[in-house]
């Protein structure tokens, strides 16, 4: 999980260890990476608005890391996000701010 | 009245004044009535005052042989033509006797005779000389034998008297004026007596009756008659002459005067009227106020020359003339010889001059030139006769003038209207030319390019070479040049080339010119124009920079027009007109169109000012709508961050509520109540900014006493949750500052979470906090107006140090506005409504204080300070107070 906001992170660190996931978090997309390459994680959550390396940017090294591009990645986005610049990326879903538990579950599932 | 019809018409002699051929056959008639064998007929020459015998007849058989034959009875021939006298007494008889007696004709002709030995044609007789002034002093017929006029009269002529014929008996009978006839000629007569008719008898004859007498004095009536009618008649054809004349100059001269042709006719009409030796005509023109003596004839000689070349005259050398012709407007007629030389002493300047010198003259006449109640000029006329000129002759001569003063004032003015016309034709292309200035002018909108076509428009309207437009600078303390227009080409440049332009204005706005205190303030307040000249001019370029000094001397102004440009009382400008060299002083009619142009520039400057503001208000106002729009997208992002937390955590709540901890709850709980909290103040924030825009209304402040490291202690916590960096305080204890704790927090919370937000996670944040006084402060920031009071305030001053990336330059000034952060992609967002330092500014200065950017280095940090009264500690501290 990347975010920058220490409250998002710290809810959907609560709401995936609640539904049974192990998660690590991640407050930029340089510490993200990092993690990325040290553990074997399946799927990414990333904001997509972020200091340092953004979403966007994470997005590009991952698909151009040949370890790492079979990582399924949800982006978080706030309806007011540029959604044609997010069609653009290799992500595999959405997951729109607000959002409640059953938005997270019904997005990761599929994957799972 | 009378009238003669004559059978027909005589060739008129203009030497005669008497009708020859008419009495020859009176005198014939009277030879044969009273039966004598001849006579002769004495006339009065007034040039003499004496009788002139101008015809003698006798019968043929009486004549010499010689003298006879060369004057045969032609003259008797015509005689049976009819007459008719038709007098207004119709109780004369002599008609009717005139025709008995012409039936008794031709049996003896009687002839005319040039050369009698006794009374001969030429003869003259002074009053009571010789029979003939005899009869003129007794003034009645009279028969004589030739025996007692021998011994009577003392003959002149006639001595010895070797006669071809001798008379022995005479009859003399005066031609006497009638009485009753016609008064055609008023004026005064030396004598009523017309003539003398003698008749004489030769050889043994029966003599002259006494009786017959009475016979002879009706005949002479008649005769007078007759030369009377002839008088009348000639006095008609002479009048109806003038009147040709007259009609003649009266048509010469229908629009235009010309003045060689004016003298001529005036001196072909004075001689052909009357006696004239020297003429001289004199003009006054009203304009000039001088006399002009345009033509003179000085006994007999014309001077033309004066036409080219008058005698120009004051009227106050001659005020004679003038009290003649101004005041008294009346002819004058003088009659010099017949009076003693003292009475007429003073017309003595009248006698002199451009004609020589007329004291010789007998008579002189003044004809004044009149039109209306002016005096226009005179005609002076002289002549060498006494009494040269008759009332009829004059009042031809006044009709005269009348007509040529008509016809030099009708060209005069014609002349004038022609003028007038001239002048209303320029003032009207003027006046297109100013109106297609003044379009020109008013259809711009831009000020610089308004500015120079107007001073191109006003230099070429009025021809001068160099025209400029200066600005009062802020404050008034200067004159700036906004526009140049030079027709040499040296100084001005307008509107050609984009970069050279600029390069060009900023030469141009470095000519100053000072203003305040110098003399072009006080001109300006006082004067709708005023001229510079040199020694101005060099005065300004004392007290002028060195842009002003080259503008002032190296123009060369000699005198320069300065037009202070007004839009109503307000001073939009100096129009500055010149050409240098040059000393050039304007027209009434340029300063006129100068004057309104300005008027019409400092309008339409005016306009295209508002014009530029409005289009600045509107890029401003576009800026700003820019704004709200990423304020919009920047806030309902930043909504959905602490919205997130709450649907989140409740929706979290909700799912596990069955294998959830009471512990977590509380914490799930709080994470709610913070991320409401967080999403409270947003709201806050947004609407006391939308407050604030709000036509500043003025804040609801609840000030008390608050200590300062406490409220920062505060805002620090507050923060901390949020944020990764480490916030050091370094504030005393006691200070104490006066305002509103609620507001000062807000300060430092937003102070702080910026500081936060442009920092690196592992920044250091440091708020210091310091008593000092205003005084003490950096003197930009400082109220001058509070300090103006003499009162040294004490404040506190607050200063934010962050080690963020810092604010550029160009974004120093703008980050205090609403809705403005430093600039960043969407993709590395700031959080933030754009508010924070807009709001901050405003509370601070709400509550007394200033707050500013004091220092921002890129990549090293930003220091932001504030200051606000400070107080001392109050003596009761209690934990009560704080915020």
């Amino acid at each position: 999980m990347v975010d920058d906001d220490p409250i998002i992170r710290d809810m959907m660190a609560d709401i995936l260890e609640f539904e049974g996931y192990s998660i690590s978090v991640a407050r930029h997309g340089q510490e993200a990476l990092k993690m990325l390459r040290s553990e074997e994680d399946f799927l990414v959550f990333l904001d997509i608005m972020m200091p340092g390396m953004n979403g966007k940017e994470l997005c590009d090294v991952i698909e151009a890391d040949p370890h790492l591009r079979e990582r399924h990645i949800i982006v978080l986005m706030s309806a007011v996000d540029n959604l044609e610049e997010a069609a653009s990326l290799k992500i595999d879903a959405v997951l729109k701010k607000p959002f409640v538990v059953e938005d997270v579950i019904n997005t990761l599932e599929p994957y799972m | 009245m009378s009238t003669a019809i004559w059978g027909e018409q005589e060739p008129h002699i203009l030497d005669e004044n008497y009708p020859l051929s008419l009495l020859k056959k009176l005198l014939q008639e009277m030879i044969k009535q009273f039966g004598a064998s001849g006579g002769c007929i004495a006339l009065y020459d007034e040039s003499i005052s004496q009788m002139v015998i101008r015809l003698h007849m006798r019968l043929r058989s009486a004549a010499p042989a010689l003298a006879s034959s060369s004057i045969a009875g032609e003259d008797a021939s015509s005689f049976r033509r009819r007459v008719t006298i038709d007098l207004a007494d119709s109780s004369s008889s002599a008609s009717g006797r005139l025709r008995r007696i012409s039936q008794q004709l031709e049996t003896d002709p009687i002839v005319s005779l040039e050369n009698s030995s006794f009374f001969p044609v030429g003869a003259a007789y002074p009053f009571g000389q010789d029979l003939i002034g005899y009869t003129w002093r007794k003034n009645e017929p009279l028969v004589i034998r030739h025996d007692d006029y021998i011994s009577s009269f003392q003959p002149v002529d006639q001595v010895p008297f070797s006669l071809d014929i001798v008379p022995s008996w005479y009859l003399t009978a005066p031609i006497k004026v009638p009485e009753l006839a016609f008064e055609a000629r008023t004026r005064k007569q030396h004598s009523n007596m017309l003539g003398i008719v003698l008749l004489y008898q030769a050889g043994s004859g029966m003599g002259f009756q006494q009786k017959q007498r009475g016979e002879a004095l009706q005949f002479t009536e008649r005769i007078a008659l007759y030369i009377q009618n002839d008088q009348l008649r000639r006095l008609h054809l002479r009048t109806s002459d003038y009147m040709k004349r007259l009609q003649q100059i009266s048509a010469a001269f229908p629009t235009a005067v010309k003045l060689s042709d004016l003298v001529e006719d005036v001196y072909q009409f004075v001689t052909n009227v009357v006696d004239v030796s020297s003429i001289l005509l004199t003009l006054y023109d009203r304009d000039t106020k001088k006399i002009y003596d345009v033509f003179a004839v000085d006994h007999g000689k014309r001077c033309d020359l004066l036409l080219e070349h008058p005698v120009v005259d004051l009227p106050e050398s001659r005020p004679i003339w003038w009290q003649v012709t101004q005041q008294e407007k009346h002819t004058l007629l003088l009659t010099l010889e017949s009076q003693e030389h003292g009475k007429y002493g003073k017309y003595e300047e009248l006698l002199k001059g451009a004609w020589g010198d007329q004291s010789t003259a007998e008579t002189f006449l003044l004809l004044p030139m009149k039109m209306f109640t002016r005096v226009v000029g005179s005609l002076c006329l002289t002549s060498t006769q006494p009494d040269a000129y008759s009332p009829e002759e004059i009042l031809v001569l006044e009709t005269m003038v009348q007509i040529i003063t008509v016809s030099i004032e009708n060209a005069k003015l014609y002349d004038r209207s022609r003028q007038a016309l001239i002048k209303a034709k320029q003032r009207e292309e003027s006046l297109a030319a100013m109106y297609s200035a003044l379009q020109a002018i008013s259809t711009v909108l831009n000020v610089a390019e308004l500015l120079h076509k107007f001073v191109e428009t006003v230099a070429n309207l009025v021809q001068a070479e160099m025209c400029t437009f200066f600005q009062l600078s802020a404050g008034e303390q200067e004159l700036v040049a906004q526009a140049i227009y030079d027709m040499t080409g040296k100084w001005n440049d307008p509107n050609k080339g984009g970069s050279k332009d600029d390069k060009h204005n900023d030469l141009i706005e470095m000519i100053h010119l000072p203003f305040k205190g110098s003399i072009l303030e006080r001109l300006v307040e006082a004067e709708t124009f005023f001229y510079l000249d040199s020694t101005m001019v060099e005065e300004l370029a004392q007290a002028s920079g060195e842009g002003g000094v080259i503008f002032l001397r190296e123009t060369h102004i000699q005198k320069m027009l300065m037009i202070p440009v007004r839009y109503q009382m307000e001073i939009v400008g100096i129009l500055a007109i010149h050409t240098p060299h040059s000393n050039r002083m304007f027209r009434p009619e340029e300063l006129g169109a100068l004057l309104a142009i300005s008027g019409q520039a400092a309008s339409a400057i005016r306009n295209a000012q508002l014009f530029e503001q409005i289009q600045e208000a509107y890029a401003e106002l576009q800026r700003m709508d820019k704004l709200k729009d990423e304020f919009i997208v920047t806030a309902s992002h930043e909504l959905r961050t602490p919205l997130s937390a709450i649907s989140g955590y409740s929706s979290l709540l909700k799912r596990q509520s069955g294998r959830i901890t009471p512990q977590q709850i509380l914490r799930f709980a709080s994470k709610i109540s913070s991320a409401t909290q967080q999403l409270s103040d947003l709201v806050t924030n947004m609407t006391e900014a939308a407050k604030m825009g709000a036509l500043d209304k003025k804040m609801d402040l609840q000030p008390g006493p608050v200590q300062l490291l406490a409220a920062a202690e505060m805002a620090s916590t507050m923060v901390s949750i949020n944020i990764e960096q480490k916030i050091t305080l370094q504030i005393a204890d006691e200070i104490w500052l006066y305002c509103d704790p609620m507001l000062l927090r807000q300060v430092m919370t937003n102070l702080l979470d910026n500081a936060a937000k442009y920092s690196p996670l592992d920044g250091r944040i440091i708020v210091t906090g310091s008593a000092t006084t205003l005084s003490q402060l950096p003197e930009d920031q400082v109220d001058y107006a509070s300090l103006a009071e003499g009162v040294d305030l004490p404040v506190a001053l607050v200063r934010v140090c962050d080690e963020g990336e810092g604010i550029a330059p160009e974004d120093q000034q703008k980050i205090f506005e609403k809705f403005v952060r430093a600039p960043r992609s969407l993709m590395t967002p700031i959080r933030g409504s754009g508010l924070g330092l807009y709001i901050c500014r405003r509370y601070i200065e709400a509550m007394g204080g200033r707050l500013w950017l004091e220092q921002s280095i890129p990549g090293e940090g930003s220091v932001f300070s504030f200051y606000l009264p400070r107080i001392d500690a109050p003596t009761e501290m209690s934990k009560d107070d704080e915020p």
